[in-house]
């Protein structure tokens, strides 16, 4: 075998190596600078149904703005008399989620208490539309 | 629905299969590229490397997809590429040691398989109540056969050959990291008062008081095998886990303290670190003493130069334990520093994942289970580098998936699978 082929293939070799160890640390790079499992408006930030007619058990996760209502624009559809097409707006932020109810007939309630402005929510948190009550986890 | 895994790592499980593979693959080219720079041109060992790599990982992966499907998918990759440049390393020094290996690849896969198994069920717990029972049995097994070594020697022949040995030493390190965990999970607030617990009698003294005899017999033993890398290793995660516990930086002034008292009081105690020491501070003129060690490596690495002299082209056989604690010596020389520096990234990237993991996980005890598990794995692997470039006096630590080793490899891969269900439970 001729040296000079012997020569390539080690550096072939080795630039294997290199390319399999970047794609782990580009991935790796990724893994770190993402946000912690459990801070809210991090991955796995979501809201249960836990209290409603038919959608009680319902659950989503909130990686995006996401437009609560009864209506079919709504991103998440409400099945409730008392919603309205568009009622709540939810939107996860940096290391937080918050809150903004979109003008809605029956209100939107946060433990109990009506949404007049945007507000914060925090992990366990509940939120009433009409007669559904959702759980932020 | 829009109920979405929320998997944020840009690695996909298939990619990661594609990755193990990718890495038998690479064993397989390394093998024949050793081959054929000895003039052969042999199918059946690539053969063989290929296979034993991909399905020692791949088993690995499908025992996470079953029993830690939410694991992060960054561990695997990093040590089946290690795992694969080891095995090249070893297949070129030895073929026999090679095949011995490909089959410690194998059953240690098969026991961190089982081991998922075995948690699935329950989980790692909240504070690590349940490991003890498994702990005790583990410090047994690593006592017995200790205690029937002879002299100062730390490695077990088995009577079938030499080359089946084992090293309590290894499985010894894991099992601290554990116990140092749940002790220092279940008795933070005893580590955290510092002298406020005078008291002989108070609780929190005479619960921890089984533990720590558990944990005293077990330096024992290694001060009694005369370990000193392992010894160095366990008193250094000791004082690191318990400042990760407690915050006090006491626990890490005092770990500092006691390496510089160990280099400067251990040559009077010990000859055999006296020797070290020496040789550490002037290898060259015992070339063929003692000295040959640290010497012969530090000319492999220097024939390996920038790029290598290329597998099968240098002369790591000269290289004494080139299998085991100068393995870093022998990639030097046939692979050179563009090869070294490769494998020193891998395993800062395998650091900063189980880290990571550490960070997000929310429970103390799994904190200080994978902080100490990353710990071990970069320790470890900084103290063997460090004594074959001659920066620490050398000592006989082998470098995870990259040596030979029996109870390496099963700690090496027991680490992993650790990793991957801490890092499960955390999203779960």
């Amino acid at each position: 075998m001729p040296a000079a082929i012997l020569v390539a293939l080690k550096f072939i070799f080795v630039g294997l190596v290199y390319l399999l160890v970047w794609r782990v640390a580009t991935a790796v790079a990724e893994h770190v600078g993402a946000k912690p499992w459990r801070v809210l408006g991090g991955p796995g930030t979501g809201l249960t149904v836990v209290r409603s007619d038919t959608q009680t058990g319902l659950e989503f996760d909130v990686r995006r703005p996401i437009v609560l209502g009864s209506g079919s624009e709504a991103d998440v559809r409400i099945d409730d008399a008392y919603a309205s097409d568009l009622h709540a707006r939810l939107d996860p932020e940096e290391e937080s989620l918050t809150l903004a109810d979109l003008g809605s007939t029956s209100g939107t309630y946060v433990n109990g208490k009506r949404v007049t402005a945007v507000v914060a929510l925090s992990r366990g948190d509940s939120i009433q539309i009409g007669k559904t009550v959702l759980e932020v986890r | 629905m829009v109920r979405a895994s929320g998997r944020t790592d840009s690695m996909s499980r298939s990619a990661e299969l594609v990755f193990v593979c990718g890495s038998g693959g690479l064993a397989a080219f390394g093998v024949l590229l050793v081959n054929l720079a000895r003039e052969e041109i042999r199918a059946m060992p690539a053969l063989a490397a290929f296979l034993v790599l991909s399905v020692a990982f791949g088993l690995l992966l499908v025992a996470m997809r079953a029993w830690a499907p939410d694991a992060t998918p960054l561990l695997i990759p990093t040590a089946s590429v290690l795992a694969a440049v080891g095995f090249i390393t070893i297949y070129r020094l030895d073929e026999n040691l090679a095949s011995l290996h490909g089959w410690w690849l194998l059953l240690s896969a098969t026991m961190s398989v089982l081991w998922l198994y075995a948690v699935s069920e329950k989980g790692l717990g909240h504070r690590g109540g349940g490991w003890w029972p498994l702990l005790a049995l583990a410090a047994g097994l690593v006592v017995v056969p200790s205690l029937g070594a002879d002299g100062g020697t730390i490695w077990l022949a088995w009577s079938s050959g030499p080359a089946v040995v084992l090293n309590p030493g290894e499985i010894v390190k894991l099992v601290m990291v554990v116990l140092f965990a749940v002790l220092l999970s279940e008795r933070q607030a005893f580590f955290s008062a510092g002298g406020r617990y005078t008291a002989p009698l108070h609780p929190a003294r005479v619960t921890t008081s089984w533990q720590s005899v558990l944990l005293l017999g077990l330096v024992v033993i290694i001060v009694a095998i005369r370990d000193s890398g392992t010894a160095m290793i366990v008193v250094g995660m000791f004082c690191v886990m318990a400042y990760m516990a407690t915050n006090r930086s006491a626990y890490l002034v005092g770990g500092f303290g006691a390496g510089v008292i160990w280099l400067v009081a251990g040559p009077w105690l010990s000859e055999g670190l006296q020797t070290r020491i020496a040789v550490w501070t002037d290898p060259w003129t015992q070339p063929e003493g003692p000295g040959n060690r640290l010497a012969e490596g530090l000319f492999g690495l220097a024939a390996g130069s920038l790029s290598g002299t290329g597998f099968g082209l240098g002369e790591p056989d000269l290289i004494p334990e080139a299998t085991t604690s100068l393995a870093f010596a022998a990639v030097g020389e046939e692979l050179g520093l563009a090869g070294t520096v490769v494998v020193l990234a891998a395993y800062a990237l395998m650091v900063v994942t189980g880290f990571g993991i550490a960070l997000r996980a929310g429970e103390v005890f799994h904190k200080l289970l994978a902080g100490g598990l990353s710990l071990l794995l970069g320790g470890q692997t900084a103290l063997s580098v460090a004594g074959a470039v001659g920066l620490l006096p050398g000592t006989a630590a082998p470098i995870p998936f990259l040596s030979y080793g029996v109870s390496l490899t099963m700690a090496g891969f027991l680490i992993l699978a650790v990793l991957a269900r801490v890092s499960h439970e955390e999203r779960v």
